[in-house]
């Protein structure tokens, strides 16, 4: 159905009957109703009275007025003058004849012949007509034979005055004031409209659309639909043919739709134009309507042909292509893309690959640019204040923007010297400027974590592998020990023997002693213990311990000086561990002090601190640094013949940390001294 | 004559137990996995378990648990973990000692008498309580007497040592520091004598306790005081 030719013709040739039908009857019904084209109506109309009697006012003005080209003839003493019938006037009735008489003079538009040159002839000849309707004003009253003029006529005469002046001979002005009793009016007419007007040409036209005018109820809504049906039609099947796929195009549609619109107005213009100037010349109104069938049928085509090409190019989604206007529009997009790209780039190259001298020379010299242009476009104009302080916002804030996004950076950095790899920049926060720096740094902080990670990670295997060998060397050590034991029970005569098992004893106690700290110091090292933090008095704690070591200093000789002038110093720390602390460092005492010398332990409060310090002699000179005999398996002799393992210290010095402590070894010749530090709750 | 058996993959290690305990008069049984224990103690009347944690196929938690199924015999854990939750872990399946690898004989020998003098005289004290008698597990005071034994074994104490174990011993579970100790027991101020009651404190555990270093019964609760622990 789309493509039947033959559809299409019909479509094309039904549509502009019902349009044409359409528009009569609609036509028909407002000239129905007009009171203006309805001859019955108009006569007997408010408008027809209003327009009758102001023609009558008007006339008397010009009476009055009328002095020179006199072109009349005399009566007596009365001059009559002659007037063009469509001189004067707003109405438009058939032999509209008139007679106004002022003082000497009279106007008509009655032929001035031999059998009308009186007044009273020409009066006669206005009376003539018996089927005219008359309107005469005679002492200020109206007399007319029209019911509506003789009703309603006066109101229009309300207020009649004409004031003009005459020259006196010595040029003094005489200002006269007529009124309507000055006057007196006769005239008559013919309820019919004239011949040559437009108004008896549609008086026609209606009556003959009024024929059919009963059927319009019928006849629009149909001729609606139809309409309706016929251009949906069209739509759907425009620029489908048979045998062809899609919507084809022909050279017609390729021709600019600016260039077929403004041809078709054009043609569609010329009939127009002849219906203008016909109307007013010629009186056939079978030519007018010739003429208004033709351009509407014009109109039509022209209108037909544009539509139908606008759909198809619309349907083949080529509107724009085939349009001058689509073309530049187009055009222009092109350009305006080819130019965000270009600007695009060079952002890019601003951004990414410029150095930041080139990016603060490029950003200022713009600033300065556009600063001077706007001083040079608007000269001293107030918008050159508001424009730089536009600016200078602008400015500002790019400036603020970027100083808060570096203090942002430097926060971060900040974080990462402290050791906080935590927080990330958020990239898509920060203007292009810092685009790169915020990956650079967040890529650094990524490593940092994962270093760390790694290290505790290998820290922690460290100290798993540590536990496990620890484990493993335990079990035959048990029996190295035990059999170490059961040897010395033997009773050995040979002394050799005897002095090699103490040997082996000693050395195998020590292996197992090596082993039990070496478990505890890799663990302690990489923080793999759990503390129970509580309070507890760190003097009681000494003092304990002292008790604990009480023997073993004793046997060396050792005199412990236990000064203090608190008794009780709380401190947080895991008791456990704490014992540990001092257990150890108790321990090194009883092993390198100086045998009978004296060994000094203090603690003193003091800026919310506890200090407890702890010296003694050492026995052996000791050749090494503080901080090598805090590192693991470093002992002061160096010799690693003694007992004990190495660890000691080192232990401590951890589980202080851990314990949130402070704990500093001095050595100041043979002064060995341990200070720990904690604060005081 | 009571029966011992020792499980340990290690047959050294069970030679030496045995060796060491043959010297007590205990007779010695010997298994090297949890399966053999297990057949062991179907087949013997055993009076107690050495028991290494680490063996192959059934571990010692596990030998340990199905020895729990029927029998109340008491177990003493052998582990070269050292670890206070292997420790835990032990003694909450059901061992009654815990014992880390390496050992001292002296200590291990000291506890297995003790657990076999509770385990074979359960029930004999019982009858023995009177007024003046103070009672903590096996940690017992005759105040008539003035004599303090553990496991059933007696223990000499000095009559310092006597009174600071009575007096915490009574309020057991609660701890003393230093100087409420001290005041109680002398009735005067301390002052400066303060690790006197520390060395007097570590006698006494060195009296009764099996290992001084790791207490049952009178615990060093670090930087705070003293306590006897409630068995």
């Amino acid at each position: 159905m789309k493509q039947s030719k033959i559809l299409k013709a019909l479509s094309y040739i039904i549509l502009p009957i019902l349009i044409g039908t359409l528009i009569l009857a609609f036509v028909g019904m407002s000239l129905e109703k007009s009171v203006y084209y309805n001859k019955e109506k108009y006569f007997a109309s408010e408008m027809f009275t209003e327009g009758y009697i102001s023609k009558l006012i008007s006339l008397s003005n010009e009476l009055i007025f009328r002095n020179t080209n006199y072109n009349g003839i005399i009566d007596g003493e009365k001059e009559i003058f002659y007037t063009d019938p469509y001189n004067v006037g707003y109405v438009n009735a058939k032999n509209d004849y008139y007679l106004v008489m002022y003082k000497n003079k009279a106007i008509t538009n009655v032929e001035l012949t031999a059998s009308t040159k009186t007044i009273e002839s020409i009066k006669t000849y206005i009376k003539s007509n018996p089927n005219a309707k008359t309107v005469d004003i005679i002492n200020g009253e109206i007399e007319s034979t029209s019911e509506k003029i003789q009703d309603t006529g006066i109101k229009y005469l309300n207020g009649f005055e004409i004031t003009y002046y005459t020259k006196n001979n010595d040029n003094s002005i005489n200002y006269i004031t007529t009124k309507l009793e000055d006057f007196e009016i006769y005239s008559s007419y013919l309820e019919e409209f004239d011949n040559e007007t437009e108004q008896l040409a549609m008086t026609k036209l209606r009556d003959i659309l009024i024929k059919n005018q009963e059927y319009s109820y019928i006849n629009i809504p149909i001729s609606s639909l139809l309409i309706m049906l016929i251009i949906i039609y069209l739509i759907i099947s425009i620029g489908y043919k048979k045998g062809q796929d899609g919507v084809v195009l022909n050279d017609f549609d390729k021709i600019p739709l600016e260039i077929i619109i403004f041809v078709a107005i054009t043609i569609g213009c010329i009939p127009f134009v002849g219906l203008n100037s016909i109307s007013e010349l010629s009186e056939d109104y079978e030519a007018v309507i010739s003429l208004l069938v033709t351009s509407f049928l014009m109109v039509y085509t022209l209108s037909a042909i544009c539509l139908h090409t606008i759909i198809k190019r619309i349907k083949a989604k080529s509107f724009l292509k085939t349009t001058i206007i689509g073309k530049i529009i187009i055009l222009i997009a092109k350009l305006l893309k080819k130019f965000d790209k270009k600007i695009k780039e060079f952002k890019k190259v601003l951004t990414y690959s410029a150095s930041t001298t080139s990016k603060v020379i490029f950003y200022f010299s713009s600033f300065v640019f556009i600063a001077v242009f706007i001083v040079l476009l608007f000269r001293d104009t107030v918008m050159v204040f508001l424009l730089e302080l536009l600016l200078f916002g602008f400015a500002g804030y790019k400036i603020i923007k970027i100083l808060k996004e570096f203090s942002q950076i430097e926060n971060k950095l900040k974080e990462m010297y402290e050791g906080n790899n935590q927080n990330k920049l958020n990239e898509s926060e920060f203007s292009t400027t810092f685009q790169n720096t915020v990956k650079y740094v967040n890529d650094i902080s990524n490593g940092l974590e994962n270093a760390i990670q790694d290290r505790t990670k290998s820290e922690r295997l460290k100290a798993e592998l540590i536990t496990n060998v620890s484990h493993d060397i335990k079990t035959p050590l048990t029996s190295i020990i035990n059999y170490v034991d059961l040897l010395k029970q033997e009773n050995i005569e040979n002394e050799k023997a005897n002095e090699y098992i103490g040997i082996l004893d000693s050395k195998s106690q020590r292996l197992k002693k090596l082993t039990e700290d070496l478990i505890e110091a890799s663990k302690v090292s990489t923080g793999n213990i759990s503390l129970k933090l509580e309070k507890i008095n760190i003097v009681e704690l000494i003092n304990q311990a002292i008790g604990e070591f009480e023997d073993k200093f004793t046997s060396k000789g050792l005199q412990i000086y236990f000064d203090t002038k608190e008794n009780i110093v709380e401190i947080m720390a895991d008791s456990r561990y704490m014992y540990r602390v001092i257990e150890n460092l108790f321990s090194n005492i009883s092993k390198y002090a100086l045998e009978n010398s004296r060994v000094y332990i203090d603690i003193r409060k003091f800026d919310k601190q506890v200090y407890i310090e702890m010296k003694n002699i050492s026995k052996d000179k000791l050749n090494i640094s503080a901080d090598e005999l805090m590192q693991r398996f470093v002992r002061g002799d160096k010799s690693r013949n003694t007992e004990g393992s190495g660890l000691g210290i080192s232990i401590a010095q951890n589980l202080t940390e851990l314990q949130n402590g402070k704990f500093d070894l001095r050595l100041d010749g043979d002064l060995f001294k341990v200070e720990l530090r904690f604060d005081i709750i | 004559m009571y029966n011992i058996l020792v499980v340990d993959d290690d047959k050294e290690i069970v030679k030496a137990i045995e060796i060491y305990l043959g010297k007590e008069n205990y007779k010695i049984f010997k298994a090297y996995d949890g399966n053999q224990a297990l057949q062991q103690i179907r087949e013997n009347e055993i009076h107690l378990v050495i028991l290494d944690v680490m063996m192959p196929q059934k571990d010692g938690l596990e030998t340990l648990e199905e020895i729990r199924k029927d029998k109340n015999i008491p177990v003493i854990m052998l582990s070269a973990k050292s670890e206070d939750i292997d420790k835990i872990n032990g003694l909450n399946i059901g061992a009654d000692d815990y014992v880390t690898k390496p050992f001292n004989p002296i200590e291990l020998i000291a506890r297995v008498n003790a657990l076999i003098r509770r385990y074979t005289r359960l029930g004999a004290i019982e009858e023995k309580q009177g007024d003046n008698l103070i009672k903590n597990g096996e940690l017992i005071i005759d105040d008539e007497l003035k004599k303090v034994s553990v496991d059933g074994k007696d223990v000499k104490l000095t009559p310092t040592e006597y009174n600071i174990l009575k007096f915490l011993t009574q309020n057991k579970g609660k701890v003393f520091s230093i100087e409420e100790i001290y005041t109680h027991i002398w009735d005067d101020e301390c002052f400066a004598v303060e690790n006197v009651i520390a060395v007097h404190i570590r006698h006494i555990r060195e009296k009764i306790e099996i290992n001084p270093k790791e207490p049952k019964y009178l615990k060093v609760i670090w930087g705070v005081g003293y306590k006897v622990e409630v068995q």
